[in-house]
């Protein structure tokens, strides 16, 4: 296995990923971006999210051993969820709750990258999303991103469905009038 | 925009503009082979320890094992023959019997007896 701090160009990357083929590779081959992104979406913070990350698979490894696929995906996303209502009650994260995105490479204001690539409406619409109140945004990504209903959603987050529609209603209507606000 | 669209749009911002950082799948990786490995040593420590208990206890705890009986049979002691010597009456000789294990075997020491010499018969 690579040392994991030496970046593989694309090409070099996809050698090693036809070498092993092991299913717990092509699990988090699958997986990582997902529970990242969405572990992003909860901590609003990179560091975190990477950290929480790492937990969800491991937990997740300890209790069935990434075995099975189905109904992996409310699994996981649930675990992140979970393990991330235990760093706030134990105060172990620096973050004490999730407000808006903040950190720097995802604050909300579309940077200039984006704007120069003329990737700005997707810039736009992910500064809305990360501008959201936390509950909003989880309910959301899950919904908008990873194709959730929203009782699988409530599921995950640990809330009734009626609380979740309402929260994606609600934040499907606030990301389209800062969507419509923008010029 | 309609509900689809929105999230249509939404997933391809997500996607597109939140990068992965290049170490954490790598990084996931290794822990994950580690706690694996960590986890195949346990077993397989665990396995021959109670593989050695099981052992153990069988030998430890189990009864002695018996040590088969022999019967000694004592051979019948069969009746010895009555055997008899004789000598004719000028030999001169003293038939000592032996004691013999073999009740077929009769052992008879003969001595020579000494003969008196004329002298020694006038003087008796």
């Amino acid at each position: 296995m690579a040392p994991s701090f030496v970046y593989l160009p694309e090409p070099l990357r996809q050698g090693r990923r036809e070498e092993r083929r092991d299913p717990v590779h092509e699990h988090l081959e699958e997986w990582v971006p997902r529970i990242y992104r969405f572990a992003l979406r909860l901590t609003a913070n990179t560091h975190v999210a990477e950290d929480l990350t790492q937990e969800t698979f491991l937990r997740a490894w300890r209790q069935r051993g990434l075995r099975e696929s189905q109904s992996i995906r409310p699994w996981l996303f649930k675990i992140t969820a979970n393990l991330w209502r235990d760093r706030l009650r134990r105060g172990r994260s620096p973050i004490a709750q999730a407000g808006p995105l903040h950190d720097e490479q995802y604050c909300r204001i579309p940077l200039p990258d984006h704007l120069a690539a003329g990737q700005e409406e997707l810039a736009k619409a992910l500064a809305a999303l990360d501008g959201l109140p936390p509950r909003q945004r989880e309910v959301m990504y899950l919904c908008a991103c990873e194709g959730m209903t929203p009782t699988e959603a409530a599921e995950v987050l640990d809330t009734t469905p009626d609380a979740a529609k309402a929260n994606l209603s609600l934040a499907r209507k606030k990301i389209r009038e800062l969507l419509s606000e923008s010029p | 925009m309609n509900d689809d669209q929105l999230d249509a749009l939404l997933r391809e911002a997500v996607e597109r503009l939140t990068p992965l950082p290049p170490t954490l799948t790598p990084n996931v990786e290794r822990r994950l082979h580690t706690v694996i490995w960590r986890r195949r040593v346990v077993g397989t420590l665990a396995l021959a320890a109670s593989i050695a208990g099981i052992w153990f206890a069988s030998h430890l705890f189990s009864p002695p094992t018996p040590v088969p009986m022999v019967a000694r049979v004592e051979p019948p002691k069969l009746a010895r023959p009555d055997v008899r010597v004789t000598f004719p009456k000028d030999a001169h000789v003293i038939a000592v019997p032996i004691e013999s294990d073999n009740p077929n075997v009769t052992v008879v020491m003969v001595y020579q007896a000494v003969r008196p010499t004329q002298k020694n018969r006038s003087h008796q």
